[in-house]
């Protein structure tokens, strides 16, 4: 009975997830506020539609799920599970300040506390606060670039990131990887504060969306299980849609 | 038997090899269409106590469900949804004495012309029901669905004052699907969570006027739901009241209801006092996977003496399963610990605070692969277990039977769960 409930509790915060914009501004130089803005704004954006599956694989089980996302800026977000066939049609929305689950097979809207997400996100290696932050490296991290691209167009550029006294962040170190073709993230690498690699985040599959590039898949591997990992794989993906109000309300949550 | 047998055993073998993920046959724009179901068996064991009333020794019985589903949609203004259930059941006479309820079908009521029954002898079953054909139009802010549906209203989990139409009862091991009622539901929705709700919905025979009316309405005040609630179900009246929010990480919910009964023409000619059911609850999870809910409730319905569980009973609204608690203050508290993402062990009291008795049910939960879920658990009774009864009590100082409510007079429940034998199951789920 908990299973489903806590499953879904972790969807509110997808939405924010799926906003893969565009990069920085293609400008020859781009200052070091440019592409950590460029990593962030990966994360955001004004509106956008999509598929996508999420297969978590460890030593002694894997399993994915692949499901439909409507998300409207940061405060409102629609998402309902597609596949696999016990979860299809369970929904939840975001709407502003309230959360609401869905769960077709009882007819029965139930609604959660933001502060209930908490925890892994439904039993994978990102956490809800990677899809939920608010933080920006250019905010809360002291950045330097400690490698620039050899040539115009290629390579990458590598930012080191120290957290800010009182900067709301676990992070000892980050340390951010963008690609200088696209100026997209590449990988974020996250240190402890005694110096160890907790986990690694990797960005491929670069695909043009809209006319930007957007990173298809993202695969995050802890440190500690080398063997393991969470892979989001994004099947479709439109950005700058027109979603009106009514997207985000208890009639569409309900509709199977 | 055998025949119908490996019928169901080979379908629900054949169906079970498809793959869990290929519940989405067609995904147009413009028409999707899902196509699945599952396959579970049950197995459970009661272990009945020393009384004349239980069965000696313990009574074993076994469930295999499988259920098929189908639903779609069209162009966003159009959908629909069919579920068939087939369940084949055996269980000892003492089993099926005890009514266990293992399945996750209603049964073949006789009245239900979308039931059947193929076989059902000498404790061996078969039988099954479409248990959803609906269809569904959408409009701007407007939902209008027809046809046999599941319908849920209130935010009571364990105790559930507002929903009429289908409750569980607490010892129904799979809760996954609620069962489809055959009803016309109408949603307005006005803004983000405004909405206005009515039903109407088909009821047992004994109903004289055969249906139920429901209406709601809700809105959103900050981070609460707030909803209102009236009804006609059978022949009582009930005026609710509904919400669900949060508090910090905490969720909070409750419902109250007010039930006039009326056996006239109007509610002034009933002899019954009107009754109240309250309930509120409270639910948190933590970080490391730990969740909780909490819920108290009181009802003005039943008896502070457990004299009078029997005769509580015996009354219409415990009969059709509408209610299903016989004293008048409850606490019910479940906790879930995840300790893998695919395994949760955790359990659930359920306690009558005036006995004091109580239900317990430890269970667990192994998502062994995907699509492929293990559950097994039981309930212990805990609480007074009825005193022996002198079936001389049942006859009169003139040799003949006493009246069904001279015998209930008699009667000593003793406590409310301690009425019950404790129980094991074990389930296993295959989804395709």
């Amino acid at each position: 009975m908990t299973t489903p409930r806590s499953l879904l509790l972790s969807f509110a915060s997808l939405g924010f997830f799926l906003l893969l914009s565009g990069t920085a501004s293609a400008a020859d130089q781009p200052s070091i506020e440019e592409l950590l803005d460029g990593v962030d704004d990966s994360n955001r954006g004004a509106s956008s539609e999509g598929r996508m599956t999420m297969s978590v694989k460890t030593d002694r089980w894997d399993r994915s799920m692949t499901m439909d996302l409507w998300s409207r800026g940061e405060e409102h977000s629609l998402i309902k599970i597609v596949a696999p066939a016990k979860e299809a049609g369970m929904a939840t929305l975001r709407a502003e300040d309230n959360i609401w689950n869905y769960l077709p097979k009882v007819d029965r809207v139930m609604k959660v506390p933001a502060a209930m997400m908490s925890g892994n996100w439904m039993g994978s290696h990102f956490t809800n606060n990677d899809l939920v932050r608010s933080s920006r490296f250019a905010d809360d991290f002291d950045a330097k670039i400690t490698q620039r691209p050899e040539k115009e167009g290629e390579g990458t550029w590598v930012i080191e990131c120290i957290p800010k006294e009182n900067a709301p962040v676990v992070w000892g170190k980050v340390i951010i990887t963008v690609s200088e073709k696209y100026r997209v993230g590449e990988s974020i690498t996250y240190w402890d504060e005694d110096g160890a690699l907790v986990r690694t985040m990797t960005f491929s599959d670069v695909q043009m969306i809209d006319g930007k590039p957007v990173p298809m898949k993202m695969k995050m591997v802890p440190a500690d299980e080398p063997n393991e990992y969470t892979e989001i794989v994004y099947e479709k993906l439109r950005f700058e849609v027109d979603l009106p109000d009514s997207v985000f309300t208890l009639q569409s949550i309900r509709q199977r | 038997m055998r025949a119908y047998a490996l019928v169901v055993v080979g379908v629900a073998t054949l169906l079970s090899s498809l793959p869990a993920q290929a519940a989405r046959v067609v995904d147009r724009p413009d028409l999707r269409l899902d196509v699945g179901g599952d396959i579970k068996a049950f197995f459970n064991l009661s272990d009945p106590y020393e009384h004349f009333f239980m069965p000696e020794g313990l009574q074993p019985s076994a469930a295999l469900d499988f259920r098929f589903r189908f639903s779609g949609a069209y162009n966003r203004w159009l959908s629909w949804e069919f579920h068939h259930s087939a369940t084949m059941r055996y269980a000892t006479e003492g089993a099926a004495m005890l009514g266990e309820s293992l399945s996750t079908s209603p049964g073949a009521g006789s009245e239900d012309p979308f039931a059947w029954t193929a076989h059902d002898e000498e404790g061996f079953a078969v039988f099954g029901r479409v248990d959803r054909m609906s269809l569904a139009f959408h409009g701007a802010g407007v939902d209008v669905r027809f046809g046999r549906q599941p319908i849920s209203f209130g935010s009571g989990y364990f105790f559930t004052p507002l929903d009429l139409l289908s409750p569980y009862a607490p010892q129904v091991v799979d809760r996954e699907y609620k069962p489809g009622v055959d009803a016309v539901r109408f949603d307005l929705y006005f803004g983000m969570s405004g909405r206005l709700t009515g039903v109407v919905a088909r009821t047992r025979p004994e109903d004289p006027d055969g249906f139920t009316v429901i209406g709601n309405g809700g809105f959103t005040a900050g981070l609460f739901d707030l909803d209102f609630f009236v009804a006609k179900h059978y022949r009582d009246m009930i005026l609710g009241f509904s919400t669900k929010g949060s508090a910090g990480p905490v969720g909070l919910h409750g419902d109250l209801s007010l039930v006039v009964p009326f056996t006239g023409e109007s509610p002034s000619e009933s002899g019954e006092p009107t009754q109240f059911r309250l309930v509120v609850g409270a639910d948190g999870r933590s970080a490391k996977g730990t969740a909780v809910m909490a819920e108290l409730y009181v009802q003005s319905f039943g008896s502070d003496d457990s004299k009078g569980y029997l005769r509580a009973a015996a009354d219409s609204r415990v009969m059709r399963g509408d209610y299903w608690t016989l004293g008048h203050v409850y606490a019910a508290l479940s906790i879930t610990q995840e300790i893998t993402p695919v395994f949760f062990v955790g359990g659930v009291t359920i306690a009558n605070l005036a006995d004091p008795s109580a239900l317990v049910g430890p269970s667990l939960t192994w998502s062994i692969a995907s699509g492929v879920d293990l559950a097994a658990g039981g309930f212990i009774a805990v609480g007074k277990r009825p005193p022996t009864v002198d079936l001389m009590s049942f006859f009169g100082e003139d040799g003949l039977p006493l009246s069904q409510d001279q015998i209930l007079e008699n009667l000593d429940s003793a406590s409310e769960f301690g009425l019950l034998p404790h129980q094991a199951y074990v389930q296993l789920k295959v989804y395709f």
